[in-house]
Parts: structure tokens; C-alpha cells; sequence
């Protein structure tokens, strides 16, 4: 019953937090205020709806997670990229750029024709 | 943290949750504060831009893998709180499920080790009996010349022969003992892959040098007579009166082919007559290879017999063979054996057991509607009441289940100690075993499961459920469930043909121990007393014998009285084809009927009194005059109402009730003799019921061998061996075997009657327990389901003793079909029993009908007790009752 209320395709959320996750060990705010400034602001992420997907990842085995002091003095959860999550973000960006080629040749071809 | 981290520290998971989101949202509000916004606002945007806390908890929680074990551990306790509310709900089902799984496994177990089991080797089913069949379809033995040119003609079939006989074993300076024994090839060890406990079995060598002169000894015979002597093996003993060395001691569960207990050499027994091909004696053990068929190995021996008969037409003409799984030639097929009838009953109940089961479920869940109702509307799914009524049948079905399995092995236990162990061959074990418990339990817990999710089906149908269930209140809407009255159809039918075969048996148990009851057994001691035939060859002699024996008997102190009988109470009698002589136009009769000769003081022995005429008197009884006494039973059957004393009776020589077929004999008729007295009718012939007897005096046919009938309160082994003494004084070379107190025969005779009534007596009265529970416990719920409609009748102005009869009427119904079905049922089992019956006859109608009556009266208090007490309350309060 997890219904992103972001307009992202399904499974978008989870390449972004990887994506983000890769650069170094980050807690869950930084994640959000991220995908909010690189996105310039485009991309409306119900702030909520990044925990369960953050949490699915975990379980998954494809985030690390540590709890470690943090700049507000009290301890935070920081989440990092496991070797398999490296490999699943590698694997998932190249689905993405295939797809988004194909969807992008589609439209610019108003036959619909690839060749 | 693992899954199994995040399942056990579920507190520690959900503190981390905690202060993650808490950590966000003061962020979240720290940086709105930063950009000027005042305390309240900045706590209302985060809010906003966070969303629901609770909800992102939950599939937080969601996504951490680990809910549905809570769910289930939820759904377990909430199940026992549910079972908890209704104990009476719970218990019916618990021991209807108990009942059904412990009684069924300990038939299934109990007939798995009688029939299928075999001999205790690697693949039972490859172990086979041969024996030949003749023209007319007898089985017989092989003959030696027989065996060996088998064994030429079938290499690929490994063979071992065996013949058992009774052996005399004693030792210099004590009395002998008789015991089962078989002569045995050293393949059958091979074959049965058995060595011996102490010592060793025979060997290849012992019977290429023509070793006679060893033994092997049964472990219970070594523990008896020789008191485990370690040194046994290597000693001297006499077998049949000849010096034979023990090779070894066998092990405890051995004691093939059957309950033997000494084993001698095959080549012991070639007498003169071994190698003639007509002297079929021997019995055949053979094993087949796992790639052979077993039609292919009994066509081939069928063409060796072929060609034997080819070969040696005048000893071997239309002789076949007849290869039977070893275990079946022992205790012959189930589907031939009244011993069908406990698989079948059991089966029964387990069917009870189960509609019982079924239908307490069915009922519950016409109440449980409006629960699961107001539980789908406030947001469960299909798949969680699914779960939850899951939990609840299946938490019963365990509790039923292990119940269940401690019974089975205390029936199995009780039964087999009672009625098996001690009397069936060696290779039986009874144990509850592991296939029939789970085929069984299989059973019940897949019905109960399915009854059980009846009610979430019913409650996921779309509109049904939520709309009507819940505002609006039903009265007269509570649908009934057809198969609530079907499945209580089913029970009462099931339960009368049950309880219709058990209480038939019962009573013709009954019957048996009436006719048993005519003498005291607990007196008696009898053994056999056997004279050498060349010393003893003419009737004067045996007689003069018998007579000083008696007398030297009866002199002894303690001993109250002595007779002689070709065949002690309870111990069988020679089958005679009988001719009553007809009176002036009246025709003659014939009937089959025992034939057992006695010594003058027999009945007063016995302390049997004369129904009518006289005993034999001494002259009559030792001169054998033609005179005879006869059984009552012989007396009211076949004399047409008229009194038999002073009619003449003939007894033809042969003994085959197949006689007719024969020749008429050459002129050497029997003589006619008078009936002069009628006897009380006792089991002469046990196991089985009473039949036609005659008595005939000694005098007239005195055989080489008699039971000796000794009435003494109290035997010790001291009196025995005085007795040994004494019969050895007279003459030493007279054996005594088969000392035994009456009381023990009765007792072997009567086991299978006993195991048959017992077993099925108990079933019947399980089967009688489960359907009046389940009867009760069904038509009573579904009345007091129905109170509301009960106060709005009244309410409309019926009287209480309408609504009442209303439900009785409507509880009824099915009653009346499964009562049809029921006495047809229990008519058909009737028949089957037929052989089994003593005294009762196959359709008893008494017994049917008050069992008839019993299972009606039940159901309808069932129906007449919630429905007076509703009837009975304030209308209002009834309708106003939830």
C-alpha cells in the first residue's frame, strides 16, 4: 500500500536515493532537500513518502545504515551504498537510459516507427 | 539489521523509526525558522511537506518484511480468546478431531501390521510362498525331487524350503516339552538376512556333510527352559529323544516362519519317503530380484510345474503352483477377512468425526457473519479475515491433531499388548505408524481448514456482508444452510450402520460368553495323552490303559475328578456328515455336526447336568453299545419340535462335507444308534459359535491318544510332574504334551471374538458419543440462532407450543432421511458380519430400532430445549437480543 504522492514513474524514487546515496554516507533530510535542489524544485516528493522507500532498500540489502552523531548534536541514520546497491544503481541507470532513448526517439517520430 | 533482528527487536526497530522521523521534521521546522517563518507556521509546513506521521510509520513497518508473523501471532491469541469464549464450541471439536485421528490411526495401524507389513527384510513385498495346487484347487505342499528340480529350473529366483512340525525337547532326566519347530535349509537365513544371537546358524558345510544332529533354539524357549545359559550353544540336547547339539541361540523377534521356537536341519527330516514326488511336505520361501516381475517369475515356475507334470505324469498330473506374498499366505488376504470390517468402521467414524467437525464450523460461521462483516468495513481485507479464520481452524486442527496422536498410540498400545503380542507371527509389529497418522490427520485438518474459511467466503461476498449484515437487523433472514442438514443426514445415517455392525457383535459376544458360562473353567487342567501305536494297537489295550490312568488319576490328593475326551471343551471335535432317521413318512435328515467320544464320568466331570435322559452308563461306555447323546442345540434345530430321545442318528464315515460327490460306499454301512440323553450346548469347537455336537462313549472308538479333563481347585508344577510320573510309571514310552489349564484355551479361543467386540464395540460407542454431541451441539445452535425469529412469532401471536413443534418438525426432517439410509446401511453390514455372528442373527431389529429411537430422541431434545427456553422469554427481550 505505498503510494508515492510525487509524480515520479514507479521505481524512480528508489535510482534517485541510490543515485544520491552513492556520493557518501547521507541521512534522510539531506536526501530529500537533495532530490528537491538538484531536481530545481521540479520533482514534488511527499517528504514521508522517502522513508518507506529508504527503509524497502535497507531491507533489501542495497543500503547501509548507520546511526553516527550528526551536525545538530544528536545522533541521525546514515545511509550508504552496499556493493550490491552499487551494482543495482548501475544496472538501473542503464535501464534508464535505454528507456529514455526509446521514449525519446518515439516522440520525436510522430510515426512512432523506431527505424 | 537482519530480518530476523528487525523480527525480535521489534521495540528497538521501532525506536529507530521514531527518532529517524523526529529528526527529519526538526530539521524540516529548524530550517523553516531559518527562513523567517514563526514557530507555529513552520511547525504546520512541515507537517504539510511531510505527510501523515503514522501513516508513513505504517509502511515503514510494511516495508520492513516481518508484519504477517505479528498478524499471525495476533490472529493465534485472538484465535485462543475466540476458542477461550466458547469452551463448549471448543472442546466438541477438539475431541470429535482426537476421537476421529486416534481411533482411525489405530485401525490403519493395526491392520498395516496384520496385512502389508511382511517379514521384517529389506523389501517384504519380494518375499514370496510357493506351494502347489492340485486339480481340485487344494493347496498343498512340495515334494523334495519337486523342489530341487525347481531350483534347476529357475537359477535367477533365490529359494529356501522349510517345514515346520511340533518337537519334543528335553534334556537326560527330565520330561520333554513340546514345541513348534521347522526343519530349514541355511538359505532361509540367508534369504531373511538373520544370524543367531549366540552361537550360529546353520551353515552351507553342515549340509553338504549331511548334518543331522545340531539345532538352533528360539530365544524365549532358551530363556524358559534353559534360563539364558550362555553356554548353551555347544551343549547337548534331546530332540525327539535324540542327542543333538545347539549350534546357537536365535535372536529375540525371530521365530520364523511363524511363532516357532527350535530350528533343525532340512536334512534332518528326509526320512525313506522324502525323495517320492507325492509327498508334498515341504513349504517353499522365495525371493525375486527388484528387476524382476513378479508375473514374470510366476509364469516361469507355472511352466517348470508343466513340465514336471509332463515328466512325471502319474505323481504330477494337473499339480500347478501358487505363488502368494509371504505375509498374505500367512493371514490371508484383507479383503477376504472379517478383520475388513475394523478399517471400514474406523473409517466411519473418522467420517463422523469429521461432518462433526464440519458442521460445528458451518454453524459457527452463520453467527461469526456479522463479526467478519463490521470487520471488512472497518478496512480488513479479504486476505486478513482469511488469515485470521485461518489461524483459528488451524490452531484447533493442531490441538485436535496432538490429542489425536496420544490416543492412537495408547489404542494401539492397549490393543495390541490385549490381543496381539504373543499370539501372531513374529514378523508383526504394532506400532501407530507414521503414513496412516499423517493420511489421517491429513484428513481432519484439511476438513477443518476448509469448514473453517467457509465463513470469510461467505462474508468477501460483495454486498451480502457489509450492507445488510450490520444496520440493518435480519429476523427472518438468517439463511439456512443446506448442507447443515445434509452433513446431519450423513452423521445419523453413519452413526446407525456403525453402531447397528458393533452392537450385533457385541451382543453375539454376549451369547458366547452365555454358552461358555456352562462350565466353571477355572477348575480344569487338560493335556493330551498319546500311546505308542505298536505297543497300543488294539481297543482292549488302549482302553485298559485309559482306565488304570483314570483310576491312578483319581486317587491323586486335590484332584476332584477325571475324564477322557477324544477332544477337550473348546478345543474343536471331528466334523461327521449325521443322518437322523425320519419317522414313518418323514424323510431322513442330514446335517454336519462334531463328533467328540467321552469316558463315563465326563459330564459329572465337567459338572454338566443331563437336560434330559440319562449318562452313559458303565456297561454302555465301555462296551460302546449304539447309543449317543446329543447337544441341545442339535436337539432344537433338526428335530422338528419332537423329543429326540429314543431316535436313531447315524454318523457316516466321512468326514468331508463334500461327501456326496463320492461314490456310494461299499456295503459297510454304520450302525444306527438310540439318542439317550441331551447335554447342555457348549463351544466344543472354539474360535466360533456353538454347534450340532455328539457325544459317543469311549468304548466305541478308542483312539491312540486322549485328552485327560482333570478337575483340581488348585495345580502346581509339583501336581504336573506327579502326573508326568505317573502316566510314566504306567508306561514310559506314553507321552504328555499340551498341559494346559481350561482356562487359558477358553481364553485364546475367545480373543478374536473378543478383539472383534471390543475394538468395534468401542468404536460404535465413540461413534455414538461424536453424533449425539454433534447432533446436540448443531440443531441446538442453529435454534438458538434463530431466537429473534422465535420472539417475533410470538410477538405475531403464535403459542409457544406451535413455534416449538415448528422447530422440532423442521430438526427432524433430516433425521428422517439419514434414519432410512442409516438402517439400509446398518442392514448390508449385518450381512457382512455374518460369519463373525454367535447366536444373533444378522439384522437384529431390536437393536436397531433402540438405537433408532436413541438418536431421535437426542436430536429432538436438541430441538425441544433452546426452543422451549426461547419460547419462553419476554418477546421483546428476544427481539430486542443481538
Amino acid at each position: 500500500m505505498t503510494r508515492t504522492k510525487s509524480d515520479l514513474p514507479q521505481g524512480t524514487l528508489d535510482l534517485l536515493i541510490l543515485q544520491i546515496a552513492a556520493l557518501g554516507p547521507i541521512h534522510g533530510y539531506a536526501i530529500a532537500q537533495r532530490i528537491r535542489q538538484v531536481s530545481s524544485e521540479v520533482l514534488q516528493v511527499q517528504q514521508g513518502s522517502l522513508y518507506p522507500a529508504l527503509h524497502r532498500l535497507e531491507n533489501r540489502g542495497l543500503l547501509l545504515a548507520d546511526w553516527k552523531p550528526s551536525d545538530t548534536g544528536r545522533d541521525a541514520k546514515f545511509y550508504r551504498l552496499s556493493a550490491r546497491g552499487r551494482a543495482q544503481l548501475k544496472l538501473e541507470t542503464a535501464q534508464w537510459e535505454l528507456l529514455t532513448r526509446a521514449v525519446g526517439a518515439i516522440l520525436r517520430n510522430p510515426e512512432g516507427s523506431l527505424s | 539489521m537482519t530480518w530476523w533482528q528487525r523480527l525480535w527487536k521489534r521495540r528497538q526497530a521501532e525506536a529507530h523509526l521514531d527518532a529517524e522521523l523526529r529528526d527529519h521534521l526538526e530539521r524540516l521546522v529548524a530550517d523553516n525558522i531559518a527562513q523567517g517563518m514563526s514557530r507555529a507556521d513552520a511547525l504546520r509546513d512541515a507537517q504539510l511537506a511531510f505527510g501523515g506521521l503514522d501513516q508513513v510509520k505504517e509502511e515503514c513497518r510494511d516495508a520492513r518484511g516481518t508484519r504477517w508473523v505479528h498478524d499471525l501471532a495476533f490472529d493465534v491469541r485472538f484465535a485462543g480468546r475466540t476458542m477461550g469464549r466458547d469452551p463448549g464450541f471448543t472442546a466438541v471439536v477438539v475431541v470429535s478431531l482426537a476421537l476421529g485421528i486416534g481411533v482411525c490411526s489405530m485401525a490403519f495401524s493395526i491392520t498395516d501390521a496384520y496385512f502389508f507389513r511382511g517379514l521384517p527384510v529389506d523389501h517384504p513385498s519380494r518375499m514370496f510362498h510357493v506351494a502347489t495346487v492340485d486339480g481340485h484347487g487344494t493347496e498343498q505342499g512340495v515334494s523334495l525331487p519337486d523342489y530341487l528340480d525347481w531350483r534347476a529350473a529357475l537359477p535367477d529366483v533365490d529359494m529356501a524350503a522349510f517345514q515346520t512340525r511340533q518337537v519334543l525337547v528335553g534334556q537326560e532326566g527330565s520330561a520333554a516339552d513340546r514345541v513348534s519347530g521347522a526343519h530349514v535349509s541355511a538359505d532361509v537365513f540367508r534369504l531373511l538376512g538373520v544370524g543367531a544371537a549366540t552361537g550360529r546358524v546353520f551353515s552351507g558345510e553342515d549340509e553338504l556333510a549331511g548334518r543331522t544332529d545340531v539345532a538352533l533354539i528360539g530365544h524365549r524357549l532358551w530363556a524358559e527352559r534353559y534360563a539364558g545359559d550362555v553356554s548353551l550353544p555347544g551343549q547337548t540336547i534331546l530332540v525327539d529323544g535324540v542327542p543333538t547339539v545347539v549350534l546357537g541361540v536365535m535372536p529375540q523377534d525371530f521365530g520364523f516362519p511363524s511363532r516357532e521356537e527350535i530350528w533343525l536341519p532340512f536334512a534332518a527330516h528326509r526320512g525313506p519317503g522324502a525323495l517320492d514326488r507325492s509327498n508334498r511336505s515341504l513349504a517353499v520361501l522365495a525371493r525375486i530380484r527388484a528387476d524382476q516381475s513378479t508375473d514374470a517369475v510366476r509364469s516361469a515356475w507355472r511352466a517348470a510345474a508343466a513340465n514336471l507334470a509332463r515328466a512325471y505324469p502319474t505323481t504330477n498330473a494337473g499339480i500347478d503352483v501358487r505363488v502368494t506374498r509371504f505375509g498374505e499366505h500367512q493371514v490371508g488376504r484383507l479383503t477376504n477377512s472379517p478383520a475388513l470390517m475394523l478399517p471400514l468402521m474406523a473409517g466411519i467414524v473418522l467420517l463422523i468425526a469429521c461432518a462433526n467437525v464440519a458442521n460445528l464450523l458451518l454453524a459457527r460461521a452463520g453467527t461469526r457473519t456479522r463479526e467478519l462483516a463490521i470487520r471488512a468495513s472497518v478496512g480488513a481485507t479479504r486476505g486478513r479475515i482469511i488469515r485470521q479464520l485461518l489461524a483459528e481452524s488451524l490452531l484447533l486442527a493442531t490441538l485436535g491433531g496432538l490429542a489425536g496422536f496420544a490416543l492412537a498410540r495408547l489404542a494401539v498400545d492397549a490393543v495390541a499388548t490385549r490381543f496381539f503380542v504373543g499370539y501372531v507371527p513374529y514378523w508383526m509389529t504394532f506400532g501407530v505408524s507414521g503414513r496412516s497418522l499423517a493420511a489421517v490427520a491429513g484428513i481432519c485438518v484439511v476438513s477443518t481448514i476448509l469448514c473453517g474459511l467457509a465463513p470469510a467466503v461467505r462474508a468477501s461476498r460483495p454486498g451480502t456482508a457489509a450492507a445488510t449484515r450490520i444496520g440493518v437487523r435480519s429476523v427472518m433472514a438468517v439463511r439456512r444452510d443446506p448442507w447443515r442438514a445434509r452433513l446431519v443426514a450423513i452423521q445419523f445415517a453413519l452413526a446407525v450402520v456403525l453402531l447397528g455392525g458393533a452392537s450385533l457383535l457385541a451382543s453375539s459376544y454376549a451369547a458366547l460368553l452365555r454358552a461358555d458360562s456352562a462350565i466353571d473353567v477355572s477348575r480344569f487342567t487338560t493335556m493330551r495323552i498319546e500311546l505308542p501305536e505298536e505297543t497300543y494297537a488294539t481297543s482292549d489295550r488302549r482302553m485298559a490303559f485309559y482306565r488304570r490312568l483314570e483310576a491312578d488319576i483319581a486317587s491323586m490328593p486335590g484332584v476332584e475328578a477325571v475324564a477322557f475326551a477324544s477332544v477337550a471343551p473348546f478345543l474343536g471335535a471331528a466334523s461327521k456328515r449325521t443322518t437322523i432317521r425320519g419317522i414313518g413318512a418323514a424323510g431322513d435328515t442330514t446335517l454336519m455336526a462334531g463328533a467328540v467320544t467321552i469316558s463315563p464320568a465326563y459330564f459329572d466331570t465337567l459338572e454338566m447336568t443331563l437336560l434330559r435322559g440319562h449318562d452313559f452308563d458303565a456297561t454302555e461306555a465301555r462296551s460302546g453299545l449304539d447309543v449317543a447323546i446329543i447337544n441341545q442345540l442339535l436337539a432344537d434345530r433338526f428335530f422338528g419340535g419332537e423329543d429326540p430321545i429314543g431316535r436313531q442318528i447315524r454318523l457316516d464315515s466321512s468326514t468331508d462335507a463334500n461327501a456326496t460327490s463320492q461314490p456310494p460306499g461299499p456295503a459297510e454301512e454304520p450302525d444306527w444308534l438310540t439318542v439317550i440323553g441331551i447335554a447342555p450346548t457348549i463351544r466344543q469347537a472354539a474360535p466360533g459359535g456353538p454347534r450340532p455336537l455328539i457325544y459317543l462313549p469311549q468304548g466305541s472308538a478308542p483312539a491312540a491318544s486322549a485328552q485327560l479333563l482333570i478337575r483340581m481347585p488348585t495345580v502346581s508344577a509339583g501336581t504336573i510332574a506327579d502326573i508326568r510320573r505317573r502316566v510314566a510309571t504306567i508306561d514310559d514310552d506314553v507321552v504328555v504334551v499340551n498341559v494346559r489349564p481350561l482356562a487359558d484355551t477358553l481364553k485364546n479361543s475367545r480373543l478374536q471374538p473378543q478383539l472383534m467386540a471390543t475394538v468395534l464395540g468401542s468404536l460404535g460407542l465413540i461413534a455414538l458419543f461424536l453424533s449425539t454431541v454433534g447432533l446436540y451441539a448443531v440443531t441446538s445452535h442453529g435454534v438458538r440462532q434463530r431466537t429473534a425469529e422465535i420472539g417475533l412469532r410470538l410477538a405475531l401471536g403464535g403459542r409457544p407450543g406451535q413455534v416449538v413443534w415448528l422447530f422440532v418438525r423442521q430438526g427432524m426432517a433430516p433425521i428422517a432421511a439419514g434414519l432410512l439410509v442409516g438402517l439400509t446401511g446398518a442392514f448390508m453390514v449385518g450381512r457382512l458380519l455374518r460369519g463373525l455372528l454367535i447366536g444373533t442373527s444378522a439384522t437384529d431389529p431390536t437393536t436397531l430400532a433402540a438405537l433408532a429411537l436413541l438418536l431421535t430422541a437426542v436430536t429432538a431434545a436438541a430441538c425441544v430445549v433452546p426452543a422451549t427456553r426461547s419460547a419462553h422469554v419476554d418477546p421483546a427481550s428476544t427481539l430486542r437480543q443481538d
